[in-house]
């Protein structure tokens, strides 16, 4: 496949499960390493970037997962604080020594997910979709240009699905950021792409921008037409 | 978190926000943290702890193993000490072991004995210190105390004691290992029949049942398994504290085993351990196979 | 005919347990043993131990000041139980790591819970008494005994809690641009450690115990004056060191599932 992504698009990427979506979107952070061919940014080849290079890498691609992927047992302001790592020299974040500078905008990327007054919670206390707040306000602390993020809404219900959603969509549109997501739910893809890209067993089926998409696209993505379960259904608001 | 605690100049940085840390959870984190650190150096001064004793202890202990083993002693004519595999003496450590087959067996009869009486004596005292089925609370209350104070008595020290009451002798290593059963047995049967299901009980409670037949009937079948499970459990740590029990004069192995330290025989120790060793393995073995059919 | 062979099959079972007993009973040769004159004897001497405790054991005034002996005694077998539950805590954390399955593999796994059960099986005092020969007579020796014995317990115990990590965690902390010390300490640790810290004051419940029994064979702490006790027949002191050991044990049980309670 040949894909090229310009700055401050919202993509959207979507496939049954095992089409290739979490592979694709893995192998930009190299949490999958790719068994061959190049992905540039800035014409640089990230497939051959050394371990502090590709750390260096990472730092500018934060990513969000299914499942939050927060340390539970840790404060949220530590969990978004984990998105400085990158940034941190590995004495000085063992020992938690985080400068001010990175506390106040941990803070401030709390503030953006309206988590605030959670930073001193328990991670686990806290519902499934402000977990993934969190893990929001995580990747934006890497201050990041792209963000990845992995099918963010398949383990929350309909209402808070569409939240997460606009949320992400929002703060990306003021901060300009590029954005690949993985959905297989057609309806919230359609809602808040601006270019979506179908795989179907490794290879895009579809590529374009969502005033294109017809039925017909879908049919061919999922190879057969479309029912009900493909739909996320609308959240109250 | 403490790490995360500001200075307090940045006490604005939280403002706000519920939970966060003040200039005092710092100021109180490093204060504990202090204290822990003087608590662990007067322990470490006050048990004699050492790394330079530790550090001479280790060839007093290499020391210690080969004389454990059918090396010959050879001194050197220039004054030095050699130490040479012997045949001869393999031979003679493998002749001892008949002689610690008697009070072996005799470790193995306290352990069967002990684990039986303790777990009978348990039940009646499991079922007073369950909240399930006890209708007055000091009586509930007195059986769960006279559990956990009896609980609170090291094995060892129990053994020690009743030696010394009782005479010296498998009479006192018995009860002292009957108690400990039951004390063990006794905790865990009170918290299966806490745990079981009360509608098997109401049932009976409804026919007209009387105390004994309810608890015949809607307690016995729920938790008769695991009971058993428990009585094997019991008899295999009885096991590992019988062996023991002769170090303070209440029969068994561990009597021959002191006697040959006494002795300085270490060769013969050296196999009196590894039969000890292995009859616990051994017994570990077959009961924790024979606890998972059960269960 | 399944029927019949469940029946014989229980029949076999109840004979051979009824054999066991026998063998148990007969052999113990309580014939010799005189039980009634020996619980009288032993009933005498609970009364002295009960009635007339040796209350100076436990304070004592004279010209120099007040000393509690007891309370040094006990003072010195909890600092021993500290210590040797804090080694055995320590040094269980490696082990814990390379016996937990998705760390050491499945066979790495089987060698290393086959090294922690070893010491487990070996009975604590045997161990003490080759320690003592090694460093000598005193709490030393008893602190290396429970720092070694607690090993095999912990290690199996930090090695369960090792196999429940969340790895997903990691792959959070490697797309963070976490380098792998940094993802263990903000990744792994924080799982592990409360569980790690709550299994080790369970341990040291049970090194309280220990550490009186240790100083039975010479290792320090209550146990020696106990043991001192009972061979010059001194039943009056042996009811104070008695009381002493039930009240620290009970005390110590109590705050320890207190701050098991606070810390999981």
């Amino acid at each position: 496949m040949n894909l090229t992504i310009p700055d401050g698009q919202f993509v959207v990427i979507v496939g049954l499960s095992g089409a290739g979506k979490s592979t694709l979107l893995r192998c930009i952070n190299r949490l999958v390493e790719p068994t061959e061919g190049q992905i540039l940014a800035d014409g640089v080849d990230i497939t051959r970037l050394g371990e502090a290079e590709l750390r260096a890498w990472r730092t500018k691609v934060g990513m969000i997962f299914q499942n939050f992927n927060l340390v539970n047992r840790s404060t949220v302001l530590r969990n978004v604080l984990a998105g400085r790592l990158g940034h941190t020299g590995t004495l000085r974040s063992l020992l938690g020594l985080f400068p001010r500078s990175d506390v106040e905008l941990a803070l401030r990327c709390l503030e953006r997910v309206q988590l605030r007054d959670k930073a001193f919670s328990r991670a686990d206390q806290l519902s499934g979709g402000q977990k993934q707040r969190v893990a929001i306000a995580r990747a934006l602390c890497q201050e990041p240009k792209i963000l990845l993020a992995d099918e963010p809404v398949a383990s929350l219900d309909p209402p808070t699905s569409h939240l997460i959603m606009q949320d992400l969509k929002r703060i990306c549109r003021e901060d300009g950021l590029t954005v690949l997501v993985n959905l297989h739910f057609i309806d919230l893809a359609v809602e808040y792409a601006d270019r979506i890209i179908g795989l179907r067993a490794g290879e895009v089926v579809f590529d374009g921008p969502v005033s294109d998409v017809t039925e017909k696209t879908f049919e061919e993505i999922y190879g057969c037409s479309i029912r009900p379960d493909d739909f996320r259904g609308r959240g109250d608001r | 978190m403490s790490r995360l605690a500001p200075r307090a100049p940045d006490r604005g940085l939280f403002a706000g926000i519920p939970g966060a840390p003040t200039p005092w959870t710092r100021v109180r984190n490093l204060a504990i943290g202090a204290l822990l650190v003087a608590l662990y150096l007067w322990s470490a001064q006050a048990t004699d702890f050492s790394l330079g004793r530790l550090a001479r202890g280790v060839p007093e202990m290499g020391n210690l193993l080969i004389r454990m083993l059918p090396f010959e002693r050879v001194d050197l004519p220039g004054g030095g000490v050699a130490w040479r595999w012997s045949n001869e003496l393999l031979r003679q450590q493998i002749a001892f072991l008949p002689t610690v087959w008697a009070p072996l067996m005799e470790t193995l009869r306290i352990a069967i004995v002990s684990a039986t009486l303790g777990s009978l004596l348990a039940v009646p005292v499991a079922l007073l210190a369950s909240r399930n089925l006890v209708r007055y609370p000091w009586l509930y209350w007195l059986a769960r105390g006279f559990m956990n104070l009896l609980r609170t008595i090291p094995d060892l020290v129990l053994a020690a004691v009743l030696a010394g009451a009782f005479g010296v002798g498998v009479l006192p290593g018995i009860l002292a290992v009957t108690i400990f059963s039951f004390t063990v047995v006794a905790k865990l049967l009170s918290e299966s029949i806490e745990a079981i299901d009360p509608g098997p009980l109401e049932a009976m409670r409804a026919v007209g049942a009387n105390r004994l037949q309810a608890i015949a009937f809607g307690v016995v079948p729920q938790v008769l398994p695991q009971y058993i499970a428990y009585v094997l459990y019991v008899f295999e740590i009885d096991v590992r504290a019988s062996t023991v029990l002769g170090l303070v004069g209440a029969g068994g192995i561990g009597f021959t085993l002191q006697t040959s330290l006494r002795l300085l025989n270490y060769r013969a120790a050296f196999m009196i351990i590894l039969v000890i060793l292995a009859v616990v393995v051994l017994i570990d073995t077959i009961s924790s196979r024979l606890r998972e059919r059960l269960i | 005919m399944s029927a019949l062979a469940r029946r014989s099959g229980t029949l076999v079972a109840a004979l051979a347990l009824v054999a066991l007993y026998v063998w148990a009973i007969v052999g113990l040769e309580l014939r010799g043993v005189n039980l009634a004159e020996r619980w009288h004897q032993a009933a005498a001497i609970f009364r002295i131990m009960v009635t007339e405790p040796e209350w100076t054991y436990l304070w004592k005034c004279g010209s120099a000041g007040c000393v509690s002996e007891l309370g040094q005694k006990i003072l010195e077998t909890l600092q021993m139980a500290l210590v040797g539950t804090t080694i055995g805590a320590v040094l269980a954390v490696p082990f814990g790591f390379l016996a937990a399955r998705n760390v050491a593999g499945v066979r790495g796994s089987r060698a290393g819970k086959f090294i922690l059960n070893a010491i487990r099986a070996f009975p604590e005092v045997v161990l003490a008494l080759m320690l003592l020969k090694a460093v000598g007579l005193g709490p030393f020796a008893g602190v290396l005994t429970m720092g070694i014995h607690s090993i095999g317990m912990l290690g199996k115990l930090y090695a369960e809690v090792v196999e429940g990590i969340d790895r997903d965690v990691l792959e959070a902390m490697a797309a963070c641009g976490a380098n792998r010390s940094q993802a263990i300490a903000f990744g792994i640790l924080p799982q592990v450690l409360p569980e790690f810290a709550s299994f080790a004051i369970y341990r040291f419940e049970i090194n309280v115990r220990a550490a009186a029994i240790l100083g039975m064979v010479g290792a320090g702490g209550i146990g020696t004056p106990l043991i001192f006790a009972v061979n010059n027949r001194d039943w009056g002191r042996i009811g104070v060191i008695l009381l002493g050991i039930i009240v620290v044990v009970a005390a110590v049980d109590a705050v320890s599932s207190y701050l098991r309670r606070k810390l999981v």
